[in-house]
């Protein structure tokens, strides 16, 4: 390889890993989004349930990793942890106890203070401490 | 006698291929380690990098700045003043060489505390400025130029005195094409220089989107030791190309004295 071919190399290597490097700047944050599991959230509220009692309810559709006995569920809540340098979404597995349900939602007896995020639907399997990209909540 | 030669040469090649071999082995095993897991060869370590640590990119794109803009300033400044140093007649030139001699033996321990303290005091400490400007006037070029200005063709620079009294063409057309690989071989230094710089960055800035990927490597393993390897292997392309390119003029370039 004669020094001018060496140096068209040389010069072909460098902008093909300088532009690799712009594209993969402007490009990985929305690749690493892609590859999250997608999450719908859903924030508890109280409502009035029977007798006009003011529950915690959460739909009875939401996503559970594990139903324990009839009244334990293992549902997925929102928390920020600090991953690489940057506050990011992770999902944390929760237990929590239901009580009467009317068709549509179900009472929270235990396990849930009212503000926090919980997982309604995903598009991939969640495991706990997994980050994931809200879509909607 | 012949024979006797011929394996002295065999001898020779053999320790030296032995000690090209140790410098080369650090980089051999960085890159294989950022291809390996722990127990398989894999692109993971990459892949973690690339799309999970984007404090990487501007990190990344701090290093070729500040290493492109010394440089290229750094060369706008040495070149006048290498030649001043070494054609041109004025009250104190011994003296104020012989301090530019002793600033580049400091250590740079010695000089990055007057640099805080003036940085802080103008309140640059925190921004781009803090790197770029007490970079820029290294005297490790001037000195290398100087000697390198010794050893060009002055009847050249003389004929184009003839025509102009400006200080700037002369240098554009009389002196500058003379040392154009002196130029290159001290300019390839200046950015492998900054390109390496690590307590600059570490005691100037305190902003991870201004840091560099120096800082970034050094501090990288309690965060993602996975991707350690990676990194260093970014590190290492951009200087790595630079060398590849200018290789031949940095050979010739810090030859002192001697024109080619």
């Amino acid at each position: 390889m004669s020094l001018d071919e060496k140096k068209v190399a040389l010069l072909a290597a460098a902008l093909l890993f300088f532009v690799l490097m712009i594209l993969l700047t402007l490009t990985a944050r929305d690749v690493h989004k892609a590859r999250l599991p997608r999450v719908v959230v859903y924030t508890p509220t109280y409502e009035n349930f029977e007798e006009n009692r003011r529950v915690l309810v959460l739909p009875m559709d939401i996503y559970t990793s594990n139903k324990t006995s009839n009244n334990q569920f293992e549902i997925y809540i929102i928390a920020t942890k600090e991953i690489n340098e940057e506050e990011r979404n992770v999902v944390i597995c929760a237990p929590i106890q239901v009580g009467v349900s009317n068709g549509m939602y179900f009472e929270v007896v235990r396990g849930l203070l009212g503000h926090e995020l919980v997982v309604v639907s995903s598009d991939k399997p969640l495991n706990n401490g997994v980050e994931v990209f809200i879509v909607e909540s | 006698m012949k024979k006797i030669v011929s394996n002295g040469a065999i001898l020779q090649h053999i320790v030296m291929l032995l000690a090209a071999g140790m410098f080369i082995v650090p980089i051999i095993a960085v890159v294989g380690a950022s291809f390996w897991d722990g127990a398989s060869v894999t692109v993971k370590n990459y892949d973690d990098l690339l799309f999970n640590y984007f404090a990487f990119y501007p990190m990344f794109w701090n290093s070729i700045l500040y290493a492109t803009v010394i440089m290229i300033v750094q060369l706008v400044i040495i070149v006048p003043c290498a030649f001043g140093f070494s054609h041109a007649k004025f009250k104190g030139k011994g003296l104020l060489f012989t301090v530019y001699i002793i600033l580049m033996m400091m250590p740079l321990q010695v000089t990055i505390l007057p640099n805080y303290i003036g940085l802080r005091d103008l309140g640059l400490i925190d921004t781009r400025w803090a790197i770029i400007l007490p970079a820029i006037f290294s005297p490790f070029g001037v000195v290398v130029m100087r000697q390198y200005m010794h050893g060009i063709d002055i009847s050249e620079v003389e004929a184009m005195r003839l025509e102009t009294n400006s200080i700037f063409i002369i240098l554009v057309y009389a002196v500058i094409p003379q040392i154009k690989i002196c130029i290159f071989a001290v300019g390839i230094f200046v950015f492998a220089d900054c390109w390496n710089m690590m307590e600059q960055p570490l005691l100037f800035l305190k902003s991870t989107n201004l840091q560099t990927l120096s800082v970034f490597i050094a501090n990288a393993e309690p965060f993602m030791g996975s991707a350690l390897f990676p990194a260093a292997v970014f590190y290492i392309i951009p200087v790595l190309l630079l060398y590849g390119f200018f290789s031949s003029s940095l050979e010739k370039g810090l030859v002192f004295g001697e024109l080619k």
